[in-house]
């Protein structure tokens, strides 16, 4: 009912693989078909579909990377951060973040540098970061991230000194895991709104590290 | 319910089962028979080859985090430098080695 | 090396060069994913998220490399509705040759 006034088909506009004027794919069909059934059994209202999605838009890398520089410039949340993830980030930032699966922050270190894969499925901090990229989902990462690490990293960009211990975290249970990057040097007396700037969702993922473009490209 | 076994300390070497696979199995094949270190208990969880026939999943199996080598999982690579993986295993997916310190 | 290996557990193959190119996530993914995540809610539990990893695994190596993400997905969830005698083949059938036909004549949803 009145789905077509709904404001996230907008998104069709930014789609890139499927053309809103052409033919609707079969799967598309088979959402549709699937959802309407489910609303008009009961199991599911349509408001929920719709919240769900809006809930879903609320998770994002902007969010990780606050939660980052808070770590960085809050000894006591980085503590609370690091001891029980979710309640720390629920309480500080009055987002619900109770859920079927948990979350465990890593600390990257000079000594280690973490990265995260699921080389059986897609898991992922959805519940901070919102979906996975592509490539996360895709099997060439998956397969090679946990063989080649470092050659992965290269290719995103990342050379790390031999003597780092690159210590991939494969999601095999239901613990997702969010990288807690080292603080660039030279960002003392930066504010948390600014170093959150520095923050990417690769370098939650542990495939970037973040950089402070004042410090002239150095290390 | 817990399963009985005692809990493995941090630091335990274990050597990850080679089989059999459950038709929906959490511990991925190229660790399966390789050898790791016991980092860390995450604690007890429901049995994800039993939720994923829609069962309860019980009894709850201890969880690992277990890091292996680079070295110990893939002997024939020219990667250089330092790495390792960690995984989160399922405790009867893990013998302990036989030459644990104080085994 | 080991025993058996099921099409989504490739840790440690070739896996070739990682194409970084992403998309805003279209309506038809969000709703996928919306779908999925009520599903498996313990509110409504039609299934556990164990259970669609399980349909995942039983795609076939094609299927696995070709299909899209959420295709995978919107289908392992009808197949787990169908076994969770939630909805039945019949219905689904049904209703979508009424969905399909009211998007032939250029219609929306309703």
């Amino acid at each position: 009912m009145g789905e077509q006034h709904h404001h996230h088909d907008h998104h069709h506009v930014h789609a890139p693989i499927e053309d809103p004027q052409g033919p609707i794919a079969e799967d598309e069909l088979l959402e549709i078909a699937l959802r309407e059934l489910l609303i008009e059994r009961g199991v599911l209202s349509a408001g929920a579909v719709h919240q769900q999605i809006d809930a879903m838009e609320s998770r994002n890398p902007a969010l990780g990377a606050r939660v980052v520089a808070r770590a960085w410039t809050d000894p006591m949340f980085k503590r609370a951060l690091l001891g029980a993830p979710l309640e720390a980030i629920e309480q500080a930032f009055e987002l619900p973040m109770g859920g079927p699966v948990e979350l465990k922050v890593l600390e990257n270190t000079p000594e280690v540098h973490n990265v995260v894969v699921c080389t059986l499925c897609s898991c992922y901090p959805r519940m901070l970061l919102g979906p996975p990229p592509a490539w996360y989902k895709a099997t060439a990462y998956r397969s090679r991230v946990v063989r080649e690490p470092r050659a992965v990293l290269r290719e995103f960009g990342l050379e790390l000194p031999d003597h780092v211990e690159v210590r991939v975290s494969d999601s095999t249970a239901d613990m997702r895991y969010l990288v807690l990057p080292q603080r660039p040097a030279g960002t003392e007396g930066w504010s948390a709104e600014a170093l959150a700037g520095l923050v990417t969702r690769d370098c939650m993922i542990g495939t970037a590290v973040p950089r402070n473009p004042g410090a002239g490209g150095g290390s | 319910m817990i399963s009985p076994r005692d809990a493995l300390p941090v630091g335990t070497r274990v050597t990850v089962r080679l089989g059999p696979p459950e038709v929906h199995c959490r511990t991925p094949a190229y660790l399966r028979g390789k050898e790791g270190e016991v980092i860390e208990l995450l604690g007890v969880y429901r049995n994800p080859s039993l939720l994923a026939f829609n069962k309860p999943g019980l009894p709850r199996l201890r969880l690992y985090r277990v890091r292996f080598p680079q070295r110990a999982l893939w002997p024939k690579s020219s990667e250089g430098g330092a790495a390792s993986v960690v995984a989160d295993l399922y405790e009867h997916w893990l013998i302990p080695s036989e030459d644990n310190a104080d085994g | 090396m080991t025993s058996e290996r099921k099409v989504n557990d490739v840790g440690g193959l070739d896996g070739g060069s990682i194409d970084r190119n992403e998309h805003p996530q279209t309506l038809f993914e969000q709703r996928v994913d919306a779908l999925v995540m009520l599903l498996i809610h313990p509110e409504i539990g039609a299934f556990k998220v164990d259970a669609l990893r399980r349909m995942l695994e039983q795609n076939s190596p094609e299927d696995y490399a070709t299909l899209g993400y959420y295709q995978k997905w919107v289908r392992a969830v009808r197949d787990l509705l169908i076994e969770q005698e939630v909805l039945t083949p019949e219905e689904i059938r049904v209703k979508l040759a009424e969905v399909r036909a009211r998007y032939a004549e250029g219609g929306r949803e309703r």
